[in-house]
């Protein structure tokens, strides 16, 4: 409540006016009115007196002159003292004005020279006869005494009239500030009234605030108490940190996990507790990085490590860290977990796996063996019935093995430990080997496969697990299909960037009612279904698991007896809008692209694999004229040729291509049929015999495409002294060696030089070894050979990590410079024998 | 290179018994048995196996030691050895073939197709 109480008391002004009134009222009561009284009475008690003597004295004189006085009349000392009494009333009251004062002295003046005349006239008359006498009995002296004193009644009277005024004319000012000062105190009485209210109502308030303080506190006691409740009664350890990480709770179960009392825990540093010595380096800075004063709040940072306890007893432990979300100086929150039995359990459960798995894989593989060896004929012919019962009971073992690996792979993707290797794929590509997989299954079958892919361009997914799946997704619909049916695959691009596939058949079709429970583990929908379908039923439910954990998601649609259609989306790689038009022919420059010509369409397909594999872009033809179709829309960095087509000699169509001036630089690989006579090379064409190794075609390509020169060798540490060791040695070998000190520059330098191989320290400034790899990865440098030179261990996920072409992990320590030399040596290979790279290999 | 007799290590006697005759009679190689890593030590230096395959799962001494101990005596130092795995995974051959195998089959392996898939991991000269 807030009403506004304007004047809670008297302003300046009305106190200044109660005063003057106050004044002015004692003024007016203070008025001399007892002192003019007086002054009126002692001075007209005199004019009474002066009139009596006056009076006597013509009395006096009057007698003498009828002989009648005894005395001889008024004598000379009568006169004085009539004189002198003029003189005494000279003295006049204060409060006649100047103007009375004056006209009273006229008047005394006008006795004085009347008593003269009297007093010259008498002594003359007394002097000669008595005749003169009778002009005394004027009375002049009487006369002029009379007229004083009506003069000075009359003047008096005047005084009063003039100083009543003053009266009525002062109580009316004090009168009217008396009023103001009544409506003042009137108002200030209001005010006080208001003021009594506001306290009332602020003293109730304050009651209120109070009564509801309690409450709040009691709620308070109430919330922290089921708070240290849930921090009591926590299996976790929680712990509380401060800006500088010195621990400022130790809740009960951190107690027991540490080993030690929280009276001992407060105040000490985290760090130095809860990390056993065997962290390593990485770990300690991850812990130091979520700790870090601008860690941002809300966001976890979840490390496993070897902790330890005040015993020194190391455990493997979870910690979560994060910032809480509050003002003031930073506040981490750290929940502790030990994960000994949860390791133990994970340990326990994947070795039970392996176990079993290795423990059906033993026995099948000799019932798989036996059978195949029966069926073969290996021990002798078999009459015809037996032989449809071995091969009964070899398909039935196949079965039972592709079971086992289903239910495997399953085991792994639920258990997280399925590792996608996320890259570019171009959707054709992955259809295509998808197709290469099944066709022999779709001619069995008689069911045509058709793929409808042009612009769905590439998506960042797992080669291998996306081929699982739409081969899963494709045999299901080749399975269900009728004969002469079609399957097709589907892939379209949306304006968003998702690549949607489609697995479209003309088969019966799923009813709604079982759809739900399609990617259901071991769910073939008709059991009683004739014919074999030869399935584990865990192929959708493996499938969904891979497409969920590249962030999709299989639908299924359809109409009984109008076929099924399986949909998911994965995230597609977005293409600059200037080469998407041209997509299916251009280049990509982010990859190297080679044209394999061949007619072999098994070689083709395997070489496909192989190469989109180490990252090339794979263009195919299958004849000669093919192949200089795609030579005319756009040159390809390397040519890859069998020795025999069936319209022309691969040797031909490499000698025209170096007749073009457009492809004269384009290397050719040669895939021949017998090792070549020596001597029998031509410039810019090496030959692979066939059969040939991976590797060495691999090689073959890679210095195929390579700039002319020494090899280069790219080393990558931020130890200056090491870098100049590692030169020093590598320069023997005669290879030309270039140093970077950080990640950033190391990314520049093999954009720019197209180094032969990488050597890569993983803890690099600016970016790191993992940041490196990773970014090569994307473009022409992923089959770069590397040697990763580290003094970091690495996990088994990390090395992974840290792939590029053909991979080497040595780790740093005394004497490895020369393991490394070694290795580099040979990775280089032939590199170092000569530098010119082009040349025949057997 | 040409191979003329292998030898074969694996402690389990059917998967001896299938493999013999899938590497002598589709293969057409003289076949070397041993039924444990020791057994293989002893059996590698007296026979000269051009090719020893070698079961990883063994009680005893396992694959990888026995690999490590034919490549510390001269006779096998540089033998050609495939592993033959139960427990076929990207890591684990990654692991083999880095340790200096020619290359890895899994079991259960078809023993018709057996000796093409050897002669395929092997070198071609």
């Amino acid at each position: 409540m807030t009403t506004p109480v304007e004047k809670t008391q008297l302003s300046k002004p009305s106190v200044g006016f109660a005063s003057v009134a106050l004044v002015l009222l004692c003024a007016l009561f203070a008025l001399d009115r007892p002192g003019r009284l007086a002054e009126h009475s002692t001075y007209s008690s005199r004019l009474r007196q002066f009139r009596m003597a006056s009076m006597e004295l013509e009395k006096g004189l009057l007698l003498e002159r009828l002989g009648l006085s005894p005395r001889g009349g008024a004598s000379r000392e009568e006169f004085s003292a009539l004189r002198a009494r003029t003189e005494e009333l000279r003295a006049l009251p204060s409060f006649l004005t100047e103007e009375g004062k004056r006209r009273v002295g006229a008047a005394l003046d006008e006795h004085e020279r009347a008593l003269a005349t009297v007093e010259v006239r008498v002594a003359w008359m007394r002097e000669t006869s008595r005749d003169q006498l009778p002009a005394l009995r004027d009375g002049a002296l009487g006369k002029a005494s009379e007229s004083l004193i009506s003069t000075y009644l009359e003047l008096y009277q005047a005084s009063l009239v003039e100083s009543e005024r003053m009266r009525i004319a002062f109580f009316a000012v004090a009168l009217l500030l008396g009023g103001y000062v009544v409506v003042a105190l009137v108002r200030l009485g209001r005010a006080g009234a208001a003021l009594n209210a506001l306290n009332a109502e602020l003293e109730r308030r304050v009651r209120e605030r109070t009564t509801a303080l309690s409450t709040a506190n009691a709620e308070l006691r109430d919330s922290e108490a089921r708070k240290a409740a849930i921090l009591e009664g926590a299996v976790d350890g929680i712990i509380a940190l401060d800006e500088a990480s010195r621990i400022l709770e130790f809740n009960p179960a951190a107690e027991r996990i540490f080993r030690l009392p929280r009276s001992r825990a407060v105040g000490r540093d985290f760090l130095s507790l809860g990390l056993a010595a065997s962290a390593t380096l990485e770990q300690r800075e991850g812990v130091m990085w979520a700790l870090r004063a601008d860690a941002q709040p809300g966001r976890a940072a979840r490390l496993e490590l070897a902790s330890v306890r005040a015993d020194g007893d190391v455990f493997p432990c979870e910690l979560t860290l994060t910032r809480v979300a509050a003002e003031g100086p930073p506040r981490f929150t750290v929940y502790v977990r030990d994960i000994t039995e949860r390791q133990e359990v994970e340990r326990m459960k994947s070795e039970f796996v392996s176990t079993v798995s290795h423990e059906l894989r033993t026995p099948l593989t000799s019932i798989r063996g036996s059978l195949g060896l029966l069926e073969g004929g290996v021990v002798g012919e078999l009459p015809g019935p037996v032989l449809d019962m071995v091969r009964i009971a070899r398909t039935n073992t196949e079965r039972l093995i592709r079971l086992i690996n289903d239910i495997l792979d399953l085991e792994k993707i639920e258990a997280g430990k399925l590792e996608l290797k996320l890259q570019s794929l171009e959707v054709s590509e992955v259809v295509e080997a998808t197709f290469a997989g099944l066709r022999a299954m779709a001619d069995a079958a008689r069911v045509e496969l058709r793929a409808e892919v042009v612009g769905a361009g590439q998506v960042r997914a797992d080669w291998d697990r996306l081929i699982q799946v739409l081969t899963n997704l494709v045999s299901n619909a080749i399975k269900f299909s009728p004969a002469q049916g079609v399957v097709s695959v589907r892939a379209r691009r949306d304006t968003e960037g998702q690549v949607y596939f489609q697995v479209v058949d003309q088969g019966p079709g799923i009813p709604p009612e079982k759809r739900a429970r399609l990617f259901g583990k071991f769910q073939q929908l008709d059991s009683s279904d004739t014919r074999s379908k030869g399935g584990t039923g865990l192929g959708l439910a493996i499938s969904q698991a891979i497409v969920e954990q590249h962030g999709g998601h299989i639908d299924v649609d359809s109409e009984p007896g109008q076929g099924a259609t399986f949909t998911f989306a994965l995230p597609g790689v977005r293409v600059d809008s200037g080469s998407i038009s041209s997509i299916s022919l251009a280049r990509d420059e982010a990859r190297y692209n080679v044209l394999v010509a061949t007619a072999d369409a098994e070689l083709s397909t395997l070489l496909r694999g192989l190469l989109s594999g180490e990252g090339y872009r794979v263009l195919r033809a299958g004849s000669r004229a093919e192949a200089e179709k795609h030579l005319q829309a756009g040159a390809p960095d390397v040519l890859v040729v069998e020795e025999h087509l069936p319209d022309g000699e691969g040797l031909e169509l490499a000698r025209r291509l170096h007749e073009e001036p457009s492809t004269r630089e384009v290397p050719v690989v040669l895939l021949a049929e017998h090792a070549p006579p020596p001597g029998a090379a031509l410039p810019r064409v090496d030959q692979v015999a066939r059969p040939f190794e991976e590797a060495r075609l691999l090689q073959a390509l890679r210095h195929a495409i390579r700039e002319p020169g020494p090899a280069r060798v790219l080393v990558v540490d931020d130890d200056a002294d090491l870098r100049r060791l590692l030169r020093s040695g590598l320069e023997r070998l005669g290879v030309a060696c270039f140093e970077a000190e950080d990640g950033e520059r190391a990314v520049a330098l093999a954009g720019e030089l197209a180094p032969d191989l990488l050597i890569l320290d993983v803890r690099l400034p600016r970016l790191d070894g993992f940041e490196v790899v990773d970014t090569l990865r994307q473009g022409k440098l992923r089959g770069l050979p590397l040697i990763v030179f580290t003094v970091r261990e690495l996990s088994a996920v990390e090395l992974r990590q840290l792939t590029l072409g053909i991979t080497r992990h040595i780790p740093k320590r005394a004497g490895a410079e020369e393991e490394l030399l070694q290795v580099a040596r040979e990775l280089l290979g032939e590199l170092l024998d000569t530098p010119e790279p082009r040349k025949v290999a057997s | 290179m040409t191979i003329r007799k292998v030898l074969l290590v694996d402690d389990e006697e059917d998967i001896r018994t299938v493999g013999r005759l899938s590497l002598s009679r589709v293969g057409g190689w003289e076949t070397v048995l041993a039924s444990s890593g020791a057994e293989a030590l002893s059996r590698a230096a007296a026979e000269q196996p051009d090719l020893i395959l070698l079961d990883v799962m063994m009680p005893g001494m396992d694959g990888p030691t026995t690999f490590a101990q034919l490549r510390a005596q001269e006779a096998t130092a540089r033998t050609p050895i495939i592993f033959m795995t139960a427990k076929i995974q990207k890591q684990e051959v990654a692991r083999y073939l880095e340790l200096g195998a020619v290359g890895v089959i899994g079991k259960p392996f078809d023993p018709m197709t057996l000796p093409s898939e050897i002669k395929r991991l092997l070198p071609s000269s």
